[in-house]
């Protein structure tokens, strides 16, 4: 089952891909399967409709909900990266007016201290939402990358 | 959530986590702390409760005046860089945030002016906190006292007339449990040359003219020095900063003006002395001594209930948490920061101790 729902996920984000223009072999990079598959994916042979509507329903609700679903569907955390950044369309965003630097979200290692800064690398961050779980004062977030 | 573990200890706790960049430990000591709830006040997450601290101050509770929940915690350590009082601590990979300069201190410091102290030992008399001593010594009496007191042993009877006159004890009797060997009560008589001050009132009331005193002091003044401060009088004023609050009691009856305090807070204190009903939950539980219930000096005298001494306040709040009924207000207007804080939320959370 969590395969499947995987499967309707990575269906949906090659279909968002496609209409930005990426061809099917580049998307099939992004979501690490075979091209056939991704040509699957794209006539709406598969997955089955009812997987679909699941996946679209993740696509729906709030990132840092649906990227710890999207994480527990998968190992592969370079993955569930890629998914989570296609079908929100969100990076990590830090709120230097709200932060109380009490150091809770320097557990991971994207995140860093630096005096009354905290640095962000984009490359390490697999978007898990960890940090902005624990975070006391709602000072991280997922935001559009367009946000800035 | 990276795992937080707590160690409580006889006189308080630690709430630490091992992280792979940093390790934080929030320490508290419960001698140091005066149950004022400033921590409480500022802490984001909610994470500190307040005992019962009137019932604490009162003695009817053995309990922590505070506890703190490691789960909800994030050691942010924003209750230690508040806490007045240094009963809580925070320590980034074993530095404290007191030293570093990044995170701000709110003021609270006394100094003594020794070349002022006139070592009069008032201050260490009102202390609430018995930080404060003076450690005074005289010069030998002797150097300003001088004379000679003689008893004639032919003619005193022993009758101790002038030992019950003498306004110095000076005069010493030796008694006996008298035998029939040694048949007298009183076999001897002797002058303690440290109490006596050569003032004749021995020679005057013997009845038996059995004493001469001769005081060389007039005769002699020249001889005898003026006592000076620092030469015949030695001392010195300690204080125990772990132990004072800042509370500044002996700097306002300091008849030299050689302390001087400077306090975390400029605000006032607001009693509803009709709501107050005389609990004495505030008075026991603050570490100034600043409130008092007055006695009426005449019998159907009308005084209030409860009055407090803003001079000797510091504004901490321990009274208005503790007041059963909420008929304390601590209002301060300005808070005194040796480091202000400089990140934006630090700075709205310091503010919140203001709109008390």
């Amino acid at each position: 089952m969590p395969d499947h729902i995987l499967s309707g996920i990575k269906a949906i984000v090659s279909m968002k891909l496609r209409r930005k223009g990426l061809t099917q072999k580049e998307i099939a990079k992004i979501i690490k399967s075979d091209r056939s598959i991704v040509s699957h994916y794209l006539s709406g042979r598969y997955p089955k409709e009812k997987i679909l509507k699941i996946a679209k329903t993740i696509g729906e609700i709030p990132p840092e909900y649906g990227a710890r679903i999207i994480h527990s569907l998968t190992d592969d955390k370079e993955l569930a990266k890629n998914l989570i950044k296609e079908l929100y369309g969100i990076k990590l965003s830090w709120d230097k007016d709200s932060c109380i630097f009490c150091g809770t979200c320097l557990m991971c290692e994207a995140l860093t201290l630096d005096y009354l800064t905290i640095n962000i690398d984009y490359n390490s961050c697999i978007l898990c939402g960890n940090c902005i779980i624990n975070c006391p004062t709602n000072s991280l977030k997922f935001v559009r990358e367009s946000y800035d | 959530m990276i795992e937080q573990v707590k160690e409580v200890y006889e006189n308080g706790f630690t709430i630490y986590r091992d992280g792979k960049i940093e390790k934080r430990e929030l320490f508290w000591n419960d001698e140091f702390c005066v149950g004022c709830g400033i921590c409480a006040d500022i802490c984001p997450v909610n994470a500190i409760a307040m005992g019962p601290l009137g019932a604490i101050a009162k003695g009817d509770v053995v309990a922590p005046k505070l506890d703190i929940d490691k789960d909800t915690c994030v050691l942010c350590g924003m209750c230690a860089s508040a806490c007045p009082f240094d009963a809580l601590d925070l320590k980034i990979n074993g530095k404290s945030i007191k030293e570093d300069e990044r995170y701000p201190k709110i003021k609270r410091d006394i100094k003594i002016y020794q070349d002022k102290c006139v070592l009069c030992e008032q201050c260490e008399m009102v202390c609430p906190q018995a930080a404060i001593t003076v450690d005074r010594s005289l010069a030998e009496r002797s150097k300003f006292v001088i004379g000679e007191v003689n008893i004639k042993k032919d003619k005193c009877v022993l009758c101790g007339i002038c030992a019950e006159y003498c306004p110095a004890d000076a005069i010493d009797l030796k008694y006996n449990y008298p035998t029939p060997s040694n048949p007298k009560p009183i076999t001897d008589i002797e002058v303690n040359s440290d109490k006596c001050v050569y003032c004749k009132v021995c020679e005057f009331v013997c009845p038996h003219d059995a004493i001469e005193v001769i005081c060389y002091k007039c005769p002699m003044m020249k001889r005898i020095p003026q006592a000076k401060l620092y030469e015949d009088i030695q001392g010195k004023t300690v204080v125990d900063k772990d132990l004072c609050v800042t509370c500044g009691w002996c700097a306002y009856i300091c008849p030299a003006n050689a302390i001087e305090v400077e306090k975390p807070f400029k605000g006032e204190v607001i009693i509803d002395v009709d709501a107050c009903n005389a609990c004495g939950a505030c008075i026991s539980i603050c570490p100034c001594g600043a409130l008092e219930f007055p006695k009426p000096k005449d019998k159907a005298e009308k005084v209030p209930r409860l009055i407090v001494n803003q001079n000797l306040c510091v504004l901490c709040g321990a009274c208005s948490k503790a007041c059963p009924i909420n008929a304390i207000k601590v209002v301060r207007k300005e808070i005194n920061f040796e480091r202000e804080p400089k990140a934006i939320a630090w700075k709205k959370a310091f503010e919140k101790l203001l709109q008390n």
